[in-house]
């Protein structure tokens, strides 16, 4: 491992905002959601069924919400960075593309670290509460679903600093910088409201659709999940194959733009950085 | 060589160039002399690749400077912007540095050292909670030790004590290799005689002459005769000449007192 890639990943590691925000704050959720807001309780295999798809459902929808509190940051870090990424791949010897890559790694490896750690509290905390450990059916396609997320999300923030950097409008950086929260929290909607065919438009809304199914191995709905959970009303199931396609094309647009946008980007100076 | 063809430079499309039409060739140790705001730490920028160039060219040892990627050893650069790349202490910084060009870390302790930073200030801060002064020292020993054969120092001395200027100009002269140091403070002619020096005025550079020659030359605003240089200010024209025929260049302390005389 390269030395820039270890210090990349001790600074998201070691970052005071970043894990307030990405741990901190979705732990506080997390204890809500088990102690607090989860009422299922009893021993029949369908109680267990639903006390189980309730796990699965609070380590998805928090997992991606501490995965876009984390983009955040990782926006303000790239355009700080961006005058010494210029210099360094310039006149160092990482060139571009191994900047690229050391920085994507680096930053992926630590949103993992984050999403993992809050999935295995969800699953340390529901097992303290109701005895049940509920590991996924499928932990390799939770891991793949976990590693996709940290890629887009990564890639989103990516495209959102070079777009403030390319564009020269510093000051919209504040307001930017949020938009991996705010796709966070519309896919957080789905607990409450049912996307319809939306959910296969809105980016990455369709994520947690992937996790739950690996996690529990049923098909879940287009949205409305606690409807889903606690009434016997059928909801119209997700298609999995068309949820796939649009993660994955949502996060290739957002790696094209960052690819085409980083060509311009020349860094921003400090006398330009008025937040 | 740094080779400068045509430069010109505007932050944005409307503005005035801050770089107009520079031409230079810089082999050696140079200094760049001009008071605030006149485009020296624009013209180190737009030679590192830091800022878009309206038009012109900067060809580093034969190499167009676009084409330049991933190659340490050619150009190294002062500006502490560029060495804050993580939310981590500066000694963190200074080892990923050393570690990307080449550069001996050991040597770059003892030198920051020498500066008054100490390896456990290093440790104990972020670069960016270095003093201003202290900044520019670790941002400065970082481009002298990163084994680069160009290196643009932009106002290393400012807000250095008097003791620690003094360790730098020695650090400076034992350097080998291409130097460019911009600076508005005159006394440092006095100190690197050798050096051949430029001055900019709003966006030019003139010159060039050596740092000995500019020490005990005199400015005369007007056009002079027997003028070793000419340059214009705010539409006035001044003259260098040697001797005392007019307002002693090592008076003036820094250049920025030029556009008092414009004034006057």
């Amino acid at each position: 491992m390269t030395l820039y890639l270890r210090l990349k990943i001790k600074e998201m590691l070691t970052n005071p905002e970043l894990l307030g925000w990405g741990i901190g704050f979705i732990e506080f959720w997390v204890l809500m959601w088990i102690f607090v807001f989860s009422q299922v309780s009893g021993e029949t295999p369908w109680k267990i069924y639903v006390m189980k798809t309730n796990i699965t459902m609070a380590y998805s929808f928090l997992g991606l919400l501490s995965m876009s509190s984390v983009a955040i940051g990782l926006s303000y870090s790239l355009f700080h960075a961006s005058r010494a990424a210029r210099y360094i791949t310039k006149f160092t010897r990482i060139g571009v593309l191994r900047f690229i890559v050391e920085d994507f790694l680096g930053s992926l490896v630590a949103i993992l670290i984050f999403a993992l750690t809050i999935f295995l509290s969800v699953i340390g905390l529901s097992y303290v509460k109701w005895g049940i450990l509920a590991l996924p059916e499928n932990p390799l396609g939770v891991m793949a679903d976990l590693v996709i997320a940290g890629i887009a999300l990564y890639w989103l923030a990516y495209m959102i600093a070079l777009a403030v950097i390319v564009s020269r409008r510093t000051r919209a950086l504040t307001m930017t910088s949020y938009m991996p929260l705010i796709v966070g929290f519309i896919a957080y909607s789905q607990l409450w409201i049912d996307l319809g065919n939306l959910v296969y438009v809105i980016p990455l809304c369709s994520l947690p659709a992937l996790l739950t199914y690996h996690g529990i191995g049923a098909f879940p709905p287009t949205g409305a999940y606690f409807a889903w959970l606690t009434s016997d009303k059928p909801l119209p199931a997700i298609n999995l194959r068309l949820a796939a396609i649009s993660v994955f094309t949502w996060t290739i647009i957002f790696i094209t733009l960052s690819l085409i946008l980083l060509r311009k980007s020349r860094g921003v100076p400090v006398e330009e950085i008025r937040l | 060589m740094i080779e400068v063809v045509n430069l010109h430079v505007k932050y944005r499309w409307r503005q005035e160039p801050v770089i107009r039409d520079v031409h230079a060739r810089f082999k050696d140790k140079h200094l760049i002399l001009g008071p605030n705001g006149s485009g020296k730490t624009t013209l180190f920028r737009a030679i590192a690749g830091l800022t878009p160039i309206s038009s012109g060219r900067i060809i580093i040892d034969g190499v167009n400077l676009d084409e330049i990627y991933g190659k340490p050893g050619v150009l190294a650069i002062n500006l502490s912007e560029v060495y804050n790349v993580f939310h981590l202490n500066a000694y963190d910084h200074l080892r990923l540095f050393m570690d990307l060009t080449g550069g001996d870390f050991d040597l770059a302790l003892k030198m920051l050292g020498d500066l008054g930073l100490s390896t456990d200030l290093l440790r104990k801060r972020k670069p960016w909670e270095l003093s201003a002064g202290q900044q520019k020292a670790f941002s400065t020993v970082i481009a002298l030790l990163s084994s680069a054969r160009h290196i643009l120092l932009d106002e290393p001395f400012e807000q250095l004590d008097p003791a620690r200027k003094g360790k730098l100009i020695e650090h400076l002269r034992e350097h080998k290799g291409v130097i460019l140091l911009n600076t508005h403070e005159t006394w440092l002619l006095s100190a690197l005689k050798d050096w051949s020096t430029h001055l900019m005025f709003e966006g030019k550079l003139c010159g060039s002459m050596s740092a000995g020659e500019l020490v005990e030359a005199s400015l005369v605003v007007g056009d002079s005769a027997d003028a070793m240089l000419r340059f214009t200010v705010s539409g006035k024209t001044y003259s260098l000449v040697r001797g005392e025929g007019g307002e002693p260049l090592s008076n003036l302390i820094t250049l920025d007192r030029i556009y008092e005389l414009t004034l006057s």
